[in-house]
């Protein structure tokens, strides 16, 4: 996106006019902005936008684009009369001010209603700089759409890369009565990126897509709770990418048609669905061109029945083939572009998949205390490949899981969680005539927890856990079989028994095993022992102090199998302190206080019998952070200090080192114009010291801010 | 004499610590086959940020997928180059779709399908820089020899972020950058083919 100034401030009857012209997609907008509103100045406009928009919230979390978006949209659509009062002008049209003052401003102002939005991002590793223009096109006859203008610079930092993005897109919806309701998407994207390595090589990528979809659909009722819908689409596809210097491009184009029949009863209703698809076109790979075409049908079902709390029930079944030849280049057994190993480059590859799955799932409370709830499902897909060496590929999935609740009291209820899923793959490679084994990934996991109130405010939670994942390899000479079991079991009381305090205290011992099965590598196999107890209080009284404090300790063991002069030990733990004042007139002060401190150990190898660990290494790490926060005109400004002190003995190295930093941040949201634009500020400024700091880490910005505006 | 509600708390506890004592282990592992010999590689504790690089290197050489993967982060994240990413839309659903549950899929791909790997994650630590968190800018070459003879070498440069979490440094971050053959062609393409 480009903003370019085309004239001066002008004398005239309506005061001085400061006309703009922002370009963009071929189009321009010509935007006229009376002085009145110019000369109010930032203090005085901002009063009469709280007067006008009392309900403006003063929240300093910048919200989603998105969300902006609409709220600017939504703005703009209902305050139609504000937007009339406003000495604000504009027009669309091909180029000029002359015809921008012909057409009818604020009518078809408010039908277009247009945003356009600037952010910029600037992180230690990349600056990037997004433009958007949006406008809802003009209901000619009925219909509703918008078209987006979005253009995205990045520039690294480290790096000496630059990327550009550009994506252009308008979608139309119209409801055609009786033919149905119409969709239309256009769309156009492109993207370079340039990345100038240190040797002098220049990596570059050029891609660039157009594309065009239309779907027409639309439904009936017909007799006794049958219902019919269709949909049909088209769609074409223009494609040109060259990375590295390698053309691979295509150009398709195709139909489809979806058709679902649905019989409704009170209590269930049987859904059947039917789709299919072609596409056809060119395809260019290395300089050759070649016809490419692709087909796709699905044949679905699913029922479902409906008797309120005492049952649910949901069954669907599915099948779908996909059939394409294409132009692609020569690939490895595993399915990696492999030009190196081949004389054939590229040949005509014609890939057919097949996927099948089932699916079920039930929930019930046969008792009201009593809660169950249980999904199972299974799903396979192979593929076959004419010019890849990756011959046939078979993937399967089977999952069951089961829920159990009992609430055996008002304030306490007892959980139980059982799950199962099974990934499997298998592949038959060209020139073979047997499979080479599965793979296969299992899980299993068993979950027990209670939750029960102990007293008027404290809280109990119990659990207890256990789950094996198996990696399991049929293929002979394949050593990478492996099983890990891990136990775990938790507890924690929560209360709020003393007035303004919050207190937590918990506890967790997990036991777990590494174990790889194949003899060549059990030497690594290992267990580990965790013990880790925690405990934290935030006193919070409504005078806008607050005061919290946390610590944990954890215990660590790690004992290889196959032999003890590896074995481990390591203490460690966090102690935190924070204060935080928050003072009537909006501003904060913080203090806090962080001490992480370690031991580790490995084991005495000349006590064999007896689990002895000798110090190796302890580090203790402290931070002290104290910062201010102060509010000014819907704005935070952020003074922030930190010093870290880090000592470390590792045998008879000493390492004491010093680091500090200072950063300076503001933040905000702010509506102008009433309420027409949105300004988010996040600005942070960094200066640090210390020894792995680097130079350009001494003094660096960040941001993440962004105006946009709906005229 | 307790009230009711005393009584089903206990019951409830008590039903608890039955099933949970008499059940004992629900799921038992499989018990390994006798050692045979020396270990391939021995994973190193990662006390430094540099012996996650070890044993990365180590671990893929030796085809061990439990030390390699101890490497990693939960929040780990592999962030291919904008190109590998176009290539690969089914496999990179975003910049920063690919974590650990990836990481380990590709690696028992690879593990299956290669007849030996020769890792050089550090092949030349161009810069460095940090403290608790750790960024590596370094050159990489690792070389895979297939099954099926294929023989590929990847090389390329790359963003690497190491954390000390508690006692322990793990790989957080991997950023590539594009490069003539770069490791993320052999991600995609792993798991694109299936």
């Amino acid at each position: 996106m480009r903003l370019s100034r085309i004239g001066l401030p002008r004398c005239g009857a309506g005061g001085v006019r400061a006309p703009f012209l922002l370009g963009g997609a071929g189009w321009l907008w010509v935007i006229s902005v009376s002085a009145a509103s110019l000369a109010l100045g930032q203090e005085a406009a901002s009063d009469s936008i709280a007067a006008a928009s009392p309900a403006v919230p003063d929240s300093t979390a910048p919200p989603a684009v998105s969300d902006l978006l609409q709220q600017a949209i939504d703005a703009a659509r209902d305050s139609s009369a504000v937007a009339d009062s406003l000495p604000v002008g504009i027009t669309a049209g091909p180029l000029g001010a002359a015809a921008a003052r012909d057409l009818p401003a604020s009518s078809l102002r408010q039908k277009l209603a247009p945003t356009m939005g600037a952010d910029v991002e600037a992180t230690i590793t990349s600056i990037r700089v997004r433009g958007k223009l949006q406008a809802n096109l003009p209901a000619l006859t009925g219909s509703s759409g918008d078209v987006r203008y979005t253009a995205t610079n990045t520039y690294y930092r480290q790096t000496d890369r630059d990327q550009e993005q550009r994506e252009l897109a308008a979608l139309v919806n119209d409801d055609l009565g009786g033919f149905g309701r119409l969709n239309v998407n256009l769309g156009r994207t492109t993207n370079f990126d340039e990345n100038r390595l240190t040797n002098g090589q220049s990596i570059v990528l050029d891609y660039t897509s157009q594309n065009a979809s239309l779907s027409l659909g639309s439904g009936r009722q017909l007799v006794d709770g049958f219902s019919h819908a269709w949909k049909l689409r088209a769609s074409a596809e223009d494609v040109q990418q060259t990375n590295r210097g390698v053309a691979n491009n295509r150009n398709l184009s195709g139909a489809g048609i979806t058709s679902v029949w649905t019989h409704q009863q009170r209590t269930w209703n049987l859904e059947g669905r039917f789709g299919a698809e072609r596409r056809t076109g060119t395809r260019d790979v290395l300089g050759r061109s070649a016809d490419a075409k692709a087909t796709r049908d699905t044949l679905a079902t699913h029922f479902r029945l409906d008797l309120g709390r005492d049952l649910g029930l949901d069954l669907s079944a599915q099948r779908a083939a996909f059939i394409e030849e294409r132009l692609d280049f020569a690939r490895n057994a595993s399915g990696v572009i492999d030009t190196a190993s081949t004389n054939q480059k590229v040949g005509q590859e014609r890939e057919s998949t097949v996927t099948r799955s089932v699916e079920a799932s039930m929930n019930s409370r046969p008792w009201r205390p009593v809660s169950l709830g249980l999904t199972a499902g299974s799903s396979f897909t192979q593929s076959e490949f004419a010019f890849s060496r990756q011959g046939v590929v078979q993937n399967g999935r089977n999952e069951f899981s089961l829920d159990g609740g009992l609430r055996y009291a008002a304030a306490g209820s007892l959980r139980v969680h059982y799950g199962f899923t099974d990934n499997y793959n298998d592949r038959r490679t060209t020139g073979s005539d047997r499979f080479r084994g599965r793979e296969t990934r299992r899980n299993q996991s068993i979950r027990f927890s209670l939750a029960q109130r102990l007293l008027a405010a404290s809280d109990l939670a119990l659990s207890a856990e256990q789950s094996l994942d198996q990696n399991i390899f049929e293929e002979i000479n394949n050593d990478n079989d492996r099983d890990r079991l891990i136990e775990r079991g938790d507890a924690k009381i929560t209360s709020r028994a003393i007035r303004n305090v919050k207190l937590d205290v918990g506890a967790t011992i997990s036991h777990s095993e590494d174990l790889n099965i194949a003899a060549a590598r059990v030497n690594n196999n290992k267990e580990e022992q965790l013990i880790e107890v925690r405990g934290g209080y935030t006193w919070d009284p409504p005078s806008g102090l607050r005061l919290s404090q946390n610590y944990r300790l954890q215990i660590r063991f790690i004992d290889f199998f196959a032999s003890d002069d590896r074995d481990q030990f390591n203490k460690q733990g966090q102690l935190s302190s924070r204060v935080d004042w928050d003072l009537a007139v909006g501003a904060d002060l913080s203090f806090e206080y962080v001490v992480d401190f370690r031991r580790t150990g490995l084991r005495d190898p000349d006590q064999p019998f007896r689990e002895v660990y000798l110090p190796d290494q302890r580090r203790r790490d402290q931070r002290v952070r104290a910062s201010v926060t102060v509010p000014f005109r819907g704005f935070r400004f952020e003074v922030g200090s930190e010093r870290g002190f880090l000592n470390e003995e590792r045998g008879t190295r000493v390492t004491d080192e010093n680091r500090g930093r200072v950063d300076f941040k503001v933040t905000g949201n702010r509506r102008l114009w009433a309420n027409r634009a949105q300004l988010r500020v996040d600005v942070e400024r960094v200066l640090q010291f210390g020894p792995r700091v680097r130079e350009e880490q001494k003094d660096f910005w960040e941001a993440k801010s962004g105006l946009t505006v709906t005229f | 004499m307790p009230n009711r509600r005393t009584l089903r708390v206990l019951g409830a506890l008590t039903l608890l610590g039955a099933v949970l004592g008499a059940g004992g282990c629900f799921f038992e592992p499989r018990t390994p086959e006798e050692g045979i010999g020396e270990v391939c590689y021995e994973a190193v504790p990662s006390t430094e940020d540099r012996f996650v690089f070890a044993n990365l290197d180590g671990s893929m050489e030796c085809l061990q997928a439990f030390s390699y993967l101890d490497q990693l982060s939960e929040d780990f994240v592999f962030v291919p180059s904008p190109g590998v990413q176009s290539q690969f839309p089914g496999v990179f659903t975003g910049p920063e779709s690919w974590t650990k549950t990836q990481e380990e899929q590709f690696l028992d791909r690879l593990f299956s399908d290669a007849q030996s790997v020769e890792s050089q994650l550090l092949e030349t630590v161009i810069d460095k820089s940090g403290t608790q968190e750790v960024l590596f800018e370094a050159s990489y070459r690792v070389r895979v020899i297939g099954r099926d003879g294929s023989d590929i070498t990847y090389t390329g440069e790359a963003f690497y972020t190491v954390r000390q979490e508690a006692t322990t440094w793990f790989l957080v971050r991997w950023e590539e950058q594009a490069s003539d053959n770069p490791l993320g062609q052999l991600r995609g393409g792993l798991l694109q083919g299936g």
